[in-house]
């Protein structure tokens, strides 16, 4: 039985892309055979954060319409061998696909991949639209600020109009303990509060991902606090029963402490 | 005293105070300017039938389960004298 599991936000810039990027990659590293779809059709960037941009042929738009096979379309990344990338169409746009459509592409995906991650575009229109008709689960990224939290509550409405009530999960991304502390960025229960959906994640803030991205190589598993934060989402994707890293984000606050 | 009343609401508190605010009149399509409508409403309805402190009247909408919790003191008829 695989996994559908949309990646999406509401707001842009919240860090979906990268979620997505390094969520399929824990669970590569975890032996699970996964596939990434860019759904953002014509603002494509999934390939660029995962590295894999200069080896694109064809694309979902050509799945669809029938230019090519689906395993024409997959990517494999060298790197993971259990990783595929079904990268998006660059030059087309979002009204060129339906929801129906996408449908009947994650369950040809289903047969192939154990995971299937759909990475959404921003916005709640057409493209969002298309992401969400062939998810079975969805994972809501926000940060701790209003404007996204706004976003991520106006998403999660869509979500459960979906017949998705009781599988949205939420990544808190970007957490700065230190501002959490002097009380001037909202914590992680304050999130959880106000959204009322279960906690999946906390990512917190870390320039390691941007160095990552810069490299397009995704940091889960690797030694930074952000990486072992999205390993930890993969792992509990999988059912296991991973405590939250929050000893280890107060002992970075104790550790900033100490440096003074 | 100004500096210290604004040192005490941390900014994470306002932000969460704003969002919370937003997220009710958007989640049930209920603007603030509805909220205050309505409040006025109710204090000009009880008002008929008793004395209301009308400047200590709160309405507030929680949701899950939504609820409309409004809290009206009245004003005392026999106040106490303590002196």
């Amino acid at each position: 039985m695989s996994e559908v599991i949309v990646i999406t936000s509401g707001k842009g810039g919240v860090g979906k892309t990268t979620t997505a990027a390094n969520i399929g990659i824990g669970l590569a590293k975890l032996d699970k055979k996964v596939v990434l779809v860019d759904t953002d059709i014509g603002l494509r960037n999934l390939d660029v954060v995962i590295g894999l941009e200069n080896r694109i042929v064809y694309n979902l738009v050509d799945v669809i319409e029938g230019n090519c096979r689906l395993k024409q379309a997959l990517i494999r990344d060298k790197r993971y061998e259990n990783l595929y990338l079904l990268p998006s169409a660059q030059t087309r746009d979002k009204t060129c696909i339906t929801p129906e459509q996408m449908k009947k592409l994650c369950e040809d995906l289903e047969e192939e991949f154990e995971y299937i991650l759909l990475d959404c575009p921003a916005g709640i229109e057409q493209g969002f639209k298309n992401a969400v008709a062939g998810a079975r689960k969805a994972i809501v990224v926000t940060t701790p600020e209003v404007s996204a939290i706004r976003d991520a509550d106006r998403i999660i409405g869509l979500l459960e109009a979906n017949d998705l009530r009781d599988s949205i999960s939420l990544i808190i991304n970007r957490v700065r303990v230190d501002m959490v502390k002097r009380g001037e960025m909202m914590s992680v229960d304050d999130v959880v509060d106000i959204l009322a959906v279960d906690l999946l994640g906390v990512i917190p803030d870390d320039e390691q991902v941007v160095i990552s991205t810069n490299q397009g190589e995704p940091l889960a598993g690797d030694g930074s606090q952000a990486g072992q934060a999205f390993l930890n989402i993969s792992r509990r994707l999988t059912g296991e029963d991973v405590p939250f890293l929050e000893l280890k984000t107060k002992r970075r606050g104790l550790a900033r402490f100490f440096h003074r | 005293m100004g500096w210290f009343e604004s040192r005490k609401k941390k900014s994470s508190r306002i932000a969460k105070d704003r969002l919370k605010l937003l997220l009710v009149s958007e989640r049930l399509d209920c603007s603030p300017t509805t909220m205050i409508m309505l409040k006025n409403d109710l204090i000009q309805t009880i008002s008929k039938y008793m004395t209301v402190e009308e400047d200590q009247v709160t309405v507030s909408i929680t949701y899950s389960p939504s609820v409309l919790t409004a809290q009206i003191p009245f004003a005392e008829s026999h106040p106490i004298n303590y002196s």
